[in-house]
């Protein structure tokens, strides 16, 4: 619910039909914060925490945990909701539960996928007739490719992203996500002709005498060896 | 010279510098970028280091002859150098395709310190100025530096180092003939120190110690390392372990073992974030660290009149004391105790402690484990010969402090 509140994730019907308030269908997309803290309250009694640091932390791991892609991830929000309202928001971050364990677990998977994609997403630039784009090939084991699109745009200010997935692309469009069919590019997939640099500048920096084979794979996991040209050296 | 072609060169130059941040936060409107908590890797190393910024040298000419050092003036080897705009533009292309997250510029010291460090600037505010670029940028303070290119370094950079390389005037005699200890680098050290107190340079000052080279012991590293923390403000001392290279006056001595390098960076956590002091720290009869055991451990097992602990009474500090709880989990426990009590170790694990070391020196809502499974972990941590012997072993009795055994 505070993760729906801070536009993170949307619930279904179904989901709902077993929410925290149990009356039956709620219209999330005209939710007033408001509104939901004086149901919270008739039940639950005061929740000031609503407004502290608490519960933005609290938010930040629903939005995570929400992308983590489980059958039951929106079940998971609502009883550590649930959890946070009964217990107190401490209980649910200092993950004493099983479930708030879970949840936080499910999110740091989440932040872990984010950070690598944000890290290991090789961009090349592409002509288009409206001017210069980045584009780089992805593959998300959870629902993440706005979050990722969303980062690499702040760093790449002058020269629009465009992430590909298998066959569809994803872009901002304004301020709003939006994806098409590869083949509705403006432009060619880029074939990473910069990569010789790169490999050349990697095989500069190994010493010999701390290799680490294992503690490498760790960090840069099997999944990811094909989204860098260094992976094939990891083998 | 070819630009790939020295990019080989001055890339592996730079490897050894570990003295960096290892990731950046996106860089404010016309403010530099600090290094984020957890910064972005974005590539690693078969020796399992992470690759997050353009490490490379200026040049790799050097007028020093730092005896442990693959550059020094008398070893034969290809020089080049990059010129500012080369550099900046190759870094430029590797950012924008996300290849790295900022830079680390070093140099040898080519004609002067001042020659170099004009060369360094000037590749510094090409990037600013031209490319625009407000992400993370480190640069180095040549030894011998005169003040008004710190001042320019220190403007333009997130974060800014002078390597220190020894804990003495003694030990970096044995590494340099050429480089003064207090004149050389801790003066520019406190000059960056004066310097950053305008409000720049947001990622602070870091140096670093080559471990083992010198034959200096882990107590007089500790040593120095605190007396930078307090009286230059040093944000991060990073340690590397000495590696020989072929060439050098030190190509015989044995390399450092990552491990001892690691006991270091353990102790210096400590140091800066679970509010221990230097005579907490326990070293061997050589002034090491010894490297069968944990230092937090060692601090445990030395110190056991203070434990058993109880979580749920014990303040933030008593539990950044206890194995296997750290700053995190210690200021979740304190929280969730103002509304719940802590009963059992499945809590506690779902909280972040790792129970099997924390388990021998807590006590859960006044329940304490078998003490014959904390004799044998504790015998296990004592392997090192300064610990008491094993046939008069310290055992930890149900709901006691540590008593000798009978």
């Amino acid at each position: 619910m505070l993760s729906r509140l801070r536009k993170g994730c949307c619930l279904h019907e179904d989901e709902l039909s077993e929410s925290i308030l149990n009356d039956g269908v709620i219209d999330v997309d005209n939710l007033n914060m408001d509104d939901v803290r004086r149901d919270y309250e008739k039940v639950f009694g005061t929740v000031g925490w609503l407004d502290g640091p608490k519960a933005r932390s609290l938010a930040k791991a629903s939005l995570y945990s929400s992308r983590y892609i489980a059958r039951d991830r929106y079940h998971l929000v609502i009883n550590i909701m649930k959890q946070a309202l009964v217990y107190g928001p401490d209980y649910v971050l200092g993950r004493v539960s099983r479930e708030a364990r879970t949840f936080f677990n499910r999110a740091r998977r989440v932040c872990i996928e984010i950070s690598r994609a944000c890290g290991f997403i090789r961009l090349e630039p592409a002509e288009c007739p409206a001017g210069c784009v980045m584009a780089g090939r992805v593959e998300f084991t959870n629902d993440i490719s706005d979050i990722v699109l969303r980062k690499l745009s702040r760093r790449s200010k002058n020269a629009p992203v465009y992430l590909v997935e298998k066959d569809t692309a994803y872009f901002l469009s304004g301020r709003k996500t939006a994806s098409c069919h590869v083949r509705d590019l403006p432009f060619d997939l880029p074939d990473g002709g910069f990569s010789e640099f790169w490999e050349a500048y990697y095989d500069s920096q190994f010493i010999e005498g701390r290799k680490n084979l294992s503690l490498a794979r760790k960090h840069l996991p099997q999944k990811c060896w094909s989204w860098v040209p260094e992976g094939k050296k990891l083998r | 010279m070819e630009l790939l072609d020295k990019l080989k060169i001055l890339g592996a130059a730079a490897k050894y510098d570990v003295c960096a941040a290892t990731g950046c936060g996106p860089g404010g409107s016309g403010r530099a970028a600090v290094p984020a908590p957890s910064g972005v890797c974005h590539s690693f190393l078969p020796d399992g280091r992470c690759v997050s910024l353009f490490k490379v040298l200026q040049t790799n000419e050097c007028l020093k002859d730092c005896f442990y050092c693959p550059n020094r003036i008398q070893r034969d080897g290809p020089r080049t150098a990059f010129t500012p705009d080369e550099l900046a533009g190759l870094f430029m292309e590797f950012y924008r395709r996300n290849y790295v997250e900022g830079l680390f510029l070093s140099s040898g010291i080519s004609r002067n310190p001042s020659h170099t460090m004009e060369q360094i600037i000037k590749t510094a505010e090409i990037l600013r100025y031209k490319h625009s670029y407000t992400g993370y940028i480190h640069l180095k303070i040549l030894p011998g530096a005169g003040f008004e290119y710190v001042e320019q370094a220190v403007r333009l950079a997130s974060r800014v180092s002078v390597n220190i390389e020894a804990p003495t005037t003694e030990h970096l005699q044995k590494l340099s003939r050429l480089k003064n200890f207090r004149e050389e680098i801790i003066g520019r050290m406190k000059w960056v120190h004066g310097l950053q107190q305008g409000g720049s340079l947001p990622a602070g000052q870091t140096t670093q110690f080559i471990v083992g080279a010198a034959g200096e012991s882990d107590s007089q590293i500790m040593k120095t390392t605190v007396s930078l923390y307090r009286e230059i403000g040093m944000r991060r001392v990073y340690f590397s372990a000495f590696q020989p290279v072929a060439g050098t006056p030190l190509e015989e001595r044995a390399p450092t073992p990552v491990l001892r390098e690691h006991r270091l960076y353990q102790s210096d956590f400590l140091l800066r974030s679970y509010g221990f002091s230097l005579s907490d720290l326990s070293f061997d009869t050589g002034g090491n660290l010894p490297l069968d055991i944990d230092p937090k451990v060692n601090f445990a097992v030395h110190n056991l009149h203070l434990f058993p602990m109880e979580i749920n009474r014990a303040s933030y500090k008593e539990l950044l004391k206890v194995p296997g709880i750290g700053p995190t989990s210690a200021r979740r426990i304190v929280n969730a105790r103002r509304n719940f009590r802590i009963t059992s170790l499945d809590e506690l694990k779902n909280i972040g402690v790792v129970v099997k070391r924390a388990v021998p020196f807590i006590q859960v809502n006044g329940k304490y484990r078998d003490s014959y499974k904390l004799v044998q972990q504790l015998e296990l941590w004592r392997e090192s010969h300064d610990y008491p012997l094993p046939d008069n072993p310290l055992i930890l009795y149900e709901g006691s402090h540590a008593v000798q055994a009978p």
